[in-house]
Formats: C-alpha cells, structure tokens, sequence
C-alpha cells in the first residue's frame, strides 16, 4: 500500500473547503471589520471549490486504497453542495447583521424563577454570532458532506457523517439569546448521538458477517459469496444501517428532531440542513444500497418502501397543519425525502440503476433551488416583521406590495408542488418514471397522491400573497446578496423547468461515470503472514 | 458462536477486575475525609448549585473537553512516532498539516479566552 | 443564418422580459425602442434566412436545426428544433416585418398610456410565440406558440381591463379559442398514437406512403381544422373575433388581422401532406372558408363599427385563404395570407390613425362618444390626407382591382375552386368578392368623403397623426400596392414566382392530391374578367348609393327592414350561441351543482380535506417537544424496521 499523489485529486474540493475555513477562522482572529470580509472569503472559497470539483474531474476511479470514489457522481454531488453552501453563505450576513442589532449586548431572555444569569463565560462581552466560527462551521460540514458523498468505505462514510453532523449540531445552536436556538441543538445532539451508535452498531454487524470487510465493493463481493447463507446478523446489520442513514435525511419514523431543529436554528443554516445533509445522505444510500447491496434487496427493499410512503404521506399530511412556515417547509422536506427514496429503492434494480440516480440528482438540483429561494424569501419577510417571527400569516397581500418578491415565492411553492412549467415538475416526473420503470408502480402512485395534497399547503401560501387583503404594511428590503440568491433560484427553477434537457443530460453522464473502486491490498486480520514484521 | 467465546472471557475479566479493584481501595484504603474532599470536582467549583434543573456555567467542561481533544492528538502522535522511517516524508507533510489544524483551533481558543479563568 | 435561427423568435423573448421586468424603469421612450428594435432586427436576420435560403437550390431549401433535446420522457422525445422552409421563410419574413411596422406605429399610438411598457411587453411576447409557431419543426412546439398567441391575444385584448366589457371580450375571445384549441389538441392525440411521433419530419414521411385507414386521417384533420377554426376565425367559432376589437387598434391589426389569426391557414398549409389523404376534409375545408367568406361579409355590408367592419373583413377574408387550402391551392392561400397581411394591417391602422384623431378631437371638445361610428364621420379626407389615400390604396387592394396586390392572390384562389373541380365554390367566392368592394368602399365613402357629420366644434380639432403613425401606412401602402406583383398568373405574363418559391414545402401533398384539374387558358380569363367586373360593380354601387346619392340606401332599407335588422344583429349567432351552449350549460351546471356537486362531490371532497387536515392534527400531537419522546419513538420504528428485516 503505497501512496499516490494522484489520489489527492479525489479529495481535492474537500482540502480546498478546509482550508477555506482555516483561513475563515484566521481572519476573524486578526483582522477587524471583518463580517464583509469573512463572508467574501468563504464565497470566493466555494467558487474555488466549484472550480475545482470540475477540474478534478476524470477518469471513474478510486482514491486512498478504495476509501472514496473519484467520479462523474462525486463531482456532480460535490458541486451541488459547494452550490448550497454558496448560496446559503450569501444569505446569512444579512441575517447574521440584524441579529446583531436586534439582541443588545447582555440582554437575555430571563427564565422566570431563576436568578439574573451571569456574563456569558466565552462570549468575550459580545452578543450575537460570531461569523467566522459560523461560516467556518459552514465549511466544515460542507466537507463532512463531500467525504460523505465520495466515501466508497464504511470508515470514510462514518468519517463524513460525524464531520458532517458535529458542524451542524452547533450550527443549530449558534445563537445563544435564542433558548430555542439552545434546544434544537440539543435535541439535534442527543438524536443524533443516538442514531450514529446505531450506525456504527450496523457497520460493527456488516464487518463482523463479511468477514472483516469495511470497502463496499469487497462488501458487495461478500455478500454475493454468501448467496443464500448470509447469517442473520448481516440482515440487522443492513437495517441498523439504513436507519442511521435515515436519520440523517430525516425520514418517518426517525424525522421527530427535523421540524423543531428546522425551527430553532438560525433560519440560513435551516435552509442549508434541508438539502445538503439530505443529498450527501442520499448519495451515500445510492453507493451503500443501490449499488453494494442490490443482492439483498429483498430484504431492505420492502423496509424501505414501507419508510418512503410513510414518509411522503405523514411529512404531507401534518405540512397542512402548520401555522409556521419554517416548520411548514420542515414537514415539506420530509416529504421531499420521501419522494428521493423511491430514487434509491428504484437504483436497487440494476436495470435502471443509473436512470434512477440521474432522476435523483435532477431532483436534488431542482430541490436545492426551490427551497434555498423559499427559505431565502421567509427570511426577508421575517425580518420585515418587528418580532421576528415566520407566521404564515404574514404572507397575507404581500402581493400587493411587493409584486417580484410574491412573484418569485409564488414561482418556488409551484414549483414545490411540482406543477410545471418548473424544475419541481421534471424533478417528480423524471424520479417517477426511474419509479415505474423499476415496477414500483404502488409507491409511485402513493406519491402522486402525495403531490396532490402538498399542492394544498404549497398554493395557500400563493393565496394568501394574492388574494387576500394585507393586515398592515410590511417594508421588506433586500440586499444584493439577497436579491442574488433569489435570482440564481428563480432563474434555475425556470431554466430547469423549461428547458431541463441539459441537467438532465449532466445528471445522467454524472450517473452512468461512477467507480466502484477496489482496495488493492487486503488486510486479512487473521492471517498473521499478512501483517508485516514491523507491525507486530 | 464459539469464537465469540474469547470475548466473552474478556468481558467477564474486564468487569472482574474492576468490581476487585473498586472493592479492594473501599475496604482498604484510610478513609480521612473532609467536605472538600467529598465534592464532584476538586476544583472547588459547584457544579450544580442547586438541583439538577439549575443553570450552571460550564466553563469547566468547556476546559476538560479541550484536554480531551489534545491527549487524543497525543494518542494520535505516538504511532506516528513509531512508524516515522517507513511514512518518510508524506508522513511528515501529513503531521505538519494535521498540527497546523488544530494548531488554528488552538489559537482561537486561546483569542476567545477560554483558557484564561474568570 | 441558419445555424443562429433560434435568434429570431429569441430576440422578442428578450425584448418581453426588458421590457415587461424593468418597463417601468427605463421609461417609456426606451421602451418603445427596445420593443421596436427587437423585432427591426428579428426582421433583418428574417430576410437574411430567406436570401440563404433562395440561395440554394430548390430542393435543399428544408432546413431542419435541433438545438437541443427539450424533453424526453419514454417513447416520447421533443427536441426543440426549428425549420425553415419556404413556407416557414416567408412567414417569419411577414410576421417579423409587419410587426415591426405596427410596433413603430404603436410608439405614436400609446403615447401617454398608463399602460405602456405592458404594452409594449405584450406584444414582444406576441411576436416571440409567432414565431416559435411558424418556425417549430415539431407539433408540441407548433402547440405551445399556438397556446402562447391565444395567451397573449387574451392579454391585449383585455388591455385596458378596467373596462368591464372589454375585459369580457377578452375572456370570450380566451373561451372560444379554448374549444378550438380541444380539437387541435385532440388530433395531437390522435396524430402521436397513429404515427407515433411529433415531428412534422417523421409524420410527413409516414403519410406519404400512407397505407392504413383513411378514417383515421380524416378524424385527425378534422380535429385539426377545428382547431384552425377557432384561431383564424371560421364558422363556427368565429364570434369572438369582432369582440376582440376592443383591444388597442395596433393590436388589431397585427393580432386580428395580419398574424395570429392566420394561424390556422398556417397550420392547414403545414399539413398539408396530411390533409391532402382526406379528400373529405379538405371539401369541407373549401366549403367552411366559401361560407364564412359570404356570411361575413354580408354582416360587413350594414356594420356602422370602423374596426368591425373591417374584423368581419378579416373573417372574410380568412375564409377565402381555407378555400384556397381546401381546393388544394395551398400556395395561393398562403399568397393571400401575405398580401392580406399587408392590406389588413394598413386599414386597421388607418382605422386607428382616424379613431385617433376623432378620439383627440372629442376630448378637446369636452365630449363623450364613440370614435368608432362611422356614422358620425365624414370629409375626412381633408383632414387626414395621409391615412386618406393610404386608406383607399387598401380599399381597393382588397377590393381585387388590378394591378393591386389583392387581386392576384384572391383571384387565382377563385379560379383554382373553379379549375380544381369546386365551381360552386368559386362562384360563392366571386359573389362574396363583390360584397367585399361593396361594403369597403361604403366604410371609405362614409368615413373620408362627403361632410363632417359629426359635431361642429369637433371639425376644427382633428389634424392628421404623427408621421411615427403615417409613415407606417405608406409602407404598407406600397406594399398593398406591389405585394402581389410576384403572383402574377402566367396567363398574363407573369411568373407564379412565389407559388414555384412555395413549391417545395407542399411537394407531398401535390404527390398525393387526387385533385387533377384542368387548366384552360380561356376559362382563366374568363374568370378574372368577372371577378374583377364584379368588384368595379360593387365599388359603382356604393359610390352611387353613398356619394351620389344618399337617400338611395335609407329607401332600400325601408323596402328589405327585416334582412337589415338580420344583418345588424349579425344573424343573431351570439344570441343563439348564448342560449343554445352557454345557458344551457349553466342550466346544466347549476342542476348538477344543486343535486350532485353538494351532496356528493363536496362531501367527499370537504370529507377529505377534513380527514386529511384532522389527520395533521393527530400526526402533530406526536411532535412533542419532548427529545425522551422522540427517542422512544426512533426506538419503535428502529425495532420495526430491523424487526421486519431479521425476521422476514
């Protein structure tokens, strides 16, 4: 096992985000004035990572001795997370600038019943978030998610999900005025805590029945020697798994903690935790399901197709019910996860495999755009508001004041119901027919039905901006930075409804290149002869 | 099954010898104690003033958290140690990056002030 | 050019969303020049496609670009392709050109509208869903312009929606054309799963070897001329075109005149190697447009409305382009859609030049009226000098004199009914061809000769439109005059140049028509002879009834009140059509509301939503804030899911 410079190549976008964030944090250390700044920094980083995603770009192939893949999927998965992380970096200066002057320094929110609370013991005598941390926390989830997204071994994949998740668990909580900032982060914590001990629990299983394999496609080669002899544990192996995986794109019955962390954390990190986790997760289920463990998917498929209904329909069925719009777009998310998992269980029939991971991350781009503009425009109409807050009410006659903003909300909810002419409908339409065409014709029917009930949470936001009278006057006001991100959204969700031939084509190349790459030594533990004298 | 059975012994050992060591210093050791003896932390600091569902600082942890983060890098740096002719100079590149990394961390703890006690 | 091709219908496209996003801003000067300069150079890049294409050789002239893949899904693939042929060439020539023509009009005429970068932003988009119609090599993009033009004409004719009854015509107009366009969409249907596919390409060479079941085509180019007839006005769904004169003048001339009304002749002349397999079809195509000609025009005859005298024009006149399509005379019908597209868009912006200039006057005056009744008019001929003899060079363009442009197109449809073996048609055609000199030179007479007949103090205010109005009717104007100088027949020495320059897209169709007529020299002269006596008839009629003698037409109309009162009330089609369809259908609608919709469909539907909605309730009261709950629950669903999976 030697070392081959090469090799760099395949992680080359996640080295450029860590030392965008290294860089992040050295700024804030130094210099002064630094919130445009830091974010320039952390945008410009995210362009270069873009950058050079597509440069490192070749032939399908694996790096570090089968430990990440290196291909077309990768580079596709990875410039779509630069992307949400771009996006949500662009919109969290605004957001990060009015918290710090709405929470005065030292003022908090007092707990009736306890004594007046000392200074914050880190807080260093300021208020708010501090930016570097937070877009240095940014980054590092965006890597966590990149080695996620690439990892063709359950150590990497491991590596990936806790980079992924510890960022995030303080993202959540990154605003210290706000409790309930405080306990979505715990929540978000101890769940996850949770579920990785299950994870690993079903990776120790999976090593443990392969005989001590952890690379998916020796994995893969195991269980077809296995045949019909796979012992039991490898099956609980299997689910323990996928329900640490489940976690992660937040599907019934393992969603609990996604609505109330959607709502306490800082509104751009929401926006960002509803679709780069997912699409990591949901990559890492393609390599892990769709493509190592197609052998036995007679016993996941079912589990999983049980999951995904139950997903769609309650993730639809209680969105109605929501008064808030950022838990409204947090029931609306697991559906949307719902949705993608008929993608993965469609990658479980080799037929159409890769027809069903092109559909996947049209969806995932086509997702991305939609939400990142919803959540971009709940944040500017929350901030119109005195308190703050994200009632669905507020959107009452904002038609009439603010005709594009409406406009352009209007545009991200059809799309989200999937109506054409927008990217949301050729999401749904081409991830359905990967569905039929894969024989899950109940499930793609459950989720049509599913569609139509989510077109009515979806439209009511539309009615309220356009039919009904404004209680009192709001000024929303947007930034550039603002009004960018909007556009990219607005832009995408038409472009890719319009005319989707082209990501369609890029998802489909970025599907059919894809590695399964092999480790070229294998350490077999109980063979003495190959552990070498040194070792020892 | 049976080659499970190793572990098993293991287990029953590891939980033996702690029940023996944990029983052995309770009945042999003097006992000579004084209030500030008998609290949680030998610091002196209280963690929970008042119950359980008290706010309390957690400076403290925020301390002992980050010693855990440095004997890790330390655990860390001993087989590197070991194996440093055979990595040869990736391995030394590699461990320069890793201690630049955490070096950064480091020196945003120390500009924050966690380090220094108030 | 034709490798950029995209460009002409994307430049419109560009001009809509300038203007129609940032209208307000740029102010309405830039608008107007933005709009107006997207199309001048969509027209430029128009005639350099069409000398590219008249510099190949006749049978290359097919250009077929696929730019990309626009959908793919199954057996079904769409690529966003354009082709240009002769047919397509000289469309987008037309409809680019005569666009320009009425968007530089339409700076003068909207000057000072509230309305105005709207405006402007209308019609780009107009344009642009034309043009995708007229160069799409592929039914689906032929559908979305044809769905696109219907849109925009909604929006304009509807333009100044404050006004209630125009705000109902548009939605008449948006109605009707949605009957239409179910037939249309229909033998889309019906085309996909007879063929198989959508591109003209591919049907065309199925059908030229077409062996299977006539009946099939023949319920395809029904549906399709369905369609057509609800877009470009025919009996039966021709009433929303004179309602839709309450749209701005320009937009009337270039919508309901010169382009997206001939829309279904397009359509037709496109599928024409479809139509050609159905005789049947195409006989009731000839006898649809002959009726319509002769129907409309005879309402034509008494209308007292300068725009819908001229709307019922448009519908006449549209009927003689499907006469020319359905004796298998495609050329000549797309001839007269040219020609027609000339003469049409300089009345109608002689009209608004006049309305105008009389609406001007009246609010000088401090007077509410209506602009539009000729009635009131008279003598302006002095007044307006310009627009005067523009507007007589038309007249008597569509009147069918020689050598003006109208002539050759309308009288070679005429005489190919006859040749082609429909005489009755033809000779229908040349009654309504009279009619037509008849009731244009009445609106000539009354509105520009004799005196002002309206109030006295309004004369001294009406002046003549601005040259950025007149200078578009003399362009038209001359090519009212020329426009038909490249038809002219061989029997006078001409060259047929643009029925050999169409040739080459109705080629299969002329390989399978079963219509051989027989060509006499003689006959054809004779023809002309009559049609053209007949129209210097109609013209003496109404120079004696309107100018020599005025109290002629009250006398006849004492004699024959009940055919006047019938023709003024248009044969009271929108009477009957009211109560036959749409109150009957309330009727309809209101029972199956009264004794369906409330007990059955909305209890199960309000049930639903009910059930749905308590079922979020429910659902929701498992979020309970409490993470020792969430944890329990992740617990079950993690014993069921890896439960199910051992145990299975």
């Amino acid at each position: 096992m030697t070392f081959n410079p090469s090799d760099l190549w395949a992680v080359a976008p996640e080295m450029v985000v860590l030392a965008v964030a290294l860089a992040v944090i050295l700024i804030e250390l130094l210099a002064t004035r630094r919130e445009g700044v830091l974010q320039g920094v952390a945008a410009v980083g995210l362009l270069a990572v873009m950058a050079v995603a597509v440069w490192s770009l070749g032939r399908p192939t694996g790096a570090f001795n089968g430990m990440v893949a290196r291909d077309g999927l990768t580079v596709f998965v990875k410039l779509l997370l630069a992307g949400v992380a771009l996006l949500a970096v662009l919109m969290s200066r605004d957001y990060l600038m009015g918290l710090d002057k709405s929470a005065p320094t030292g003022v908090r929110e007092e707990v009736k019943g306890n004594p007046p609370l000392p200074p914050p013991a880190i807080a260093g005598g300021e208020a708010g978030v501090r930016h570097g941390e937070y877009y240095a926390l940014l980054l590092l989830a965006t890597c966590g998610m990149m080695v996620l997204a690439s990892a063709t071994n359950l150590v990497t994949l491991f590596l990936g999900i806790e980079t992924m998740s510890l960022a995030l668990y303080v993202l959540a909580g990154i605003r210290p005025e706000r409790p309930r900032s405080g306990e979505a982060a715990l929540k978000y914590f101890l769940l996850g805590a949770f579920s990785t001990g299950f994870l690993l629990y079903g990776m120790a299983l999976i090593y443990g029945t392969t005989g001590g394999q952890t690379n998916l496609s020796m994995i893969s080669k195991a269980v077809a020697d296995l045949g019909d002899g796979a012992p039991v544990m490898l099956f609980a192996g299997v689910g323990l798994l996928m329900v640490g995986l489940l976690f992660k794109v937040a599907a019934v019955p393992f969603h609990f903690w996604s609505p109330d962390v959607y709502q306490g954390a800082p509104t751009p990190v929401t926006a960002f935790m509803s679709v780069g986790p997912k699409a990591a997760a949901l990559m890492a289920f393609i390599r892990l399901f769709g493509w190592a463990l197609p052998d036995l998917a007679d016993v996941w498929g079912p589990a999983l197709w049980m999951v995904a209904a139950a997903t769609m329909t309650i993730g639809n069925i209680v969105a109605i019910a929501q008064r808030d719009i950022k838990r409204m777009l947090a029931y609306s998310s697991i559906a949307h996860a719902g949705y993608l998992l008929i993608g993965v269980l469609a990658a479980g029939s080799p037929g159409v495999r890769s027809a069903a991971t092109a559909s996947m991350l049209f969806y995932l781009v086509a997702y991305f755009l939609m939400n990142i503009g919803a959540f971009t425009i709940a944040i500017l109409v929350s901030r119109a508001r005195p308190d703050g807050d994200y009632q669905i009410d507020d959107y009452q006659g904002l038609g009439a004041s603010h005709p594009y903003l409406s406009a352009a909300m209007a545009l991200f909810m059809i799309s989200l119901a999937g109506i054409p002419p927008t990217a949301g409908f050729f999401g749904k339409l081409y991830l359905f027919s990967a569905g039929v065409n894969a024989g899950l014709v109940t499930l793609v029917v459950i989720a049509v039905l599913n569609s139509v009930i989510s077109v009515y949470y979806y439209l009511r936001i539309v009615v309220y901006m356009l039919m009904r009278p404004q209680p009192s006057p709001v000024e929303v006001r947007i930034s550039p930075a603002m009004t960018a991100v909007v556009l990219v959204c607005v832009v995408g969700v038409i472009k890719f409804g319009v005319l989707p031939g082209s990501m369609m084509d890029w998802a489909r190349s970025g599907a059919e290149n894809m590695a399964q790459p092999t480790p070229q030594v294998v350490v077999d533990v109980n063979d003495p002869s190959q552990i070498r004298q040194s070792d020892r | 099954m049976v080659s499970f059975i190793p572990v098993l012994l293991l287990i029953v050992i590891v939980a033996g010898l702690a029940a023996v060591m944990l029983a052995m210093t309770t009945w042999l050791g003097p006992k000579r104690t004084n209030p500030d003896k008998e609290l949680p932390f030998e610091t002196g600091n209280l963690p929970t003033p008042g119950g359980a569902h008290e706010r309390f600082p957690i400076h403290f942890y925020l301390v002992a958290i980050l010693f855990v983060v440095f004997d890790v890098e330390i655990a860390f740096l001993y087989p590197w140690a070991v194996q440093f002719r055979q990595l040869g100079m990736f391995g030394l590149i590699e461990m320069l990056v890793f201690l630049f990394i955490l070096m950064v961390g480091w020196l945003y703890i120390i500009r924050r002030g966690v380090i220094g006690w108030r | 050019m034709s490798n950029h091709l995209y460009l002409i219908p994307l430049l419109p496209l560009a001009g809509f969303l300038i203007n129609g996003l940032l209208g307000r801003k740029l102010g309405d000067k830039a608008v107007g020049f933005i709009g107006s300069a997207v199309i001048g150079i969509a027209f430029v890049l128009s005639v350099a496609a069409f000398v590219e294409l008249l510099g190949l050789p006749v049978h290359e002239r097919h250009i077929d670009r696929t730019f990309f893949t626009w959908l793919a899904a199954g057996s079904l693939e769409v690529p966003f392709g354009l082709l240009l042929d002769p047919l397509s060439a000289l469309m987008i020539l037309v409809v680019s050109g005569v666009s320009f023509i009425i968007h530089i009009y339409s700076i003068g005429y909207m000057h000072g509208d509230p309305g105005y970068p709207r405006y402007f932003s209308f019609l780009n988009l107009f344009v642009f869903f034309m043009l995708l119609l007229v160069l799409g090599d592929n039914y689906p993009i032929m559908f979305i312009g044809w769905e696109g033009v219907g849109l925009c004409s909604y929006l304009l004719i509807g333009f100044w929606f404050t006004d209630e009854a125009r705000a109902t015509a548009g939605k008449k107009a948006f109605i009707v054309n949605r009957v239409g366009d179910f037939g249309f969409l229909i033998g889309l249907f019906l085309i996909f799963a007879t063929f198989g596919t959508l591109s003209y390409a591919g049907v065309s060479e199925q059908a030229r070897y077409w062996v299977g079941p006539g009946s099939v085509i023949f319920w395809i180019t029904l549906c399709m001329f369905f369609g057509a007839t609800g877009k470009s006005a025919q009996i039966p769904l021709y009433v929303w075109l004179p309602d839709a004169m309450a749209g701005p003048t320009p937009v009337s001339a270039l919508i309901h005149a010169a382009t997206m009304v001939t829309a279904g002749v397009y359509m037709v002349a496109r599928n024409s190697f479809l139509f050609a397999l159905a005789p049947a079809t195409l006989s009731i195509i000839a006898w649809v447009g002959v009726l319509t000609a002769i129907f409309a025009a005879t309402i034509a005859l008494v209308n007292n409305d300068i725009k819908k005298v001229l709307a019922y024009s448009t519908i006449s006149q549209l009927g003689y382009m499907f006469v020319g399509c359905g004796v298998g005379a495609y050329a000549a019908g797309i001839t007269h859609l040219m020609t027609h597209a000339f003469f049409k868009a300089l009345l109608f912006l002689g009209a608004g030049s006049v309305i105008h200039a009389i609406q001007h006057a009246h609010e000088r005056a401090g007077f509410v009226g209506d602009p539009q009744d000729i009635r009131y008019m008279g003598g302006l001929r002095r007044k307006l000098p310009t627009t005067y003899w523009t507007f007589a060079v038309a007249c008597v363009a569509i009147a069918g004199i020689p050598p003006f442009s109208g002539f050759f197109s309308k009288d070679e449809i005429i005489w190919r009914s006859f040749a082609g073996g429909h005489p009755a048609v033809g000779v229908v055609a040349m009654i309504a061809a009279g009619l037509t000199a008849f009731y244009m030179f009445r609106l000539l007479y009354l509105t520009f000769h004799g005196g002002w007949r309206g109030r006295r103090d309004q004369a001294d205010h009406l002046h003549e439109s601005p040259p950025v109005m007149t200078m578009p009717l003399v362009v038209l104007g001359l090519l009212s005059i020329v426009g038909g100088w490249v038809a002219i027949p061989h029997v006078l020495g001409g060259g047929m140049r643009l029925e050999h320059f169409l040739a080459p897209s109705f080629r299969i169709a002329e390989e399978l028509s079963v219509m051989h007529g027989h060509h006499s020299v003689s006959a054809e002269y004779l023809v002309m002879i009559l049609s053209v006596a007949l129209a210097v008839g109609g013209i003496l009629w109404a120079r004696a009834w309107y100018i020599r003698n005025p109290e002629a037409p009250k006398r006849a109309l004492a004699r024959a009140k009940w055919l006047y009162r019938l023709l003024l009330n248009k044969y009271y089609v929108d009477e009957i059509y009211d109560y036959a369809f749409v109150q009957t259908t309330l009727a309809f609608g209101d029972g199956a509301w009264r004794w369906f919709d409330i007990p059955i469909v909305d209890g199960l539907v309000n049930g639903l939503a009910k059930l749905v909605g308590w079922m979020g309730m429910v659902i929701r009261r498992v979020q309970t804030g409490l993470v020792s709950n969430y944890a329990l629950m992740m617990a079950i669903g993690i014993i069921l899911v890896v439960g199910y999976m051992v145990w299975k």
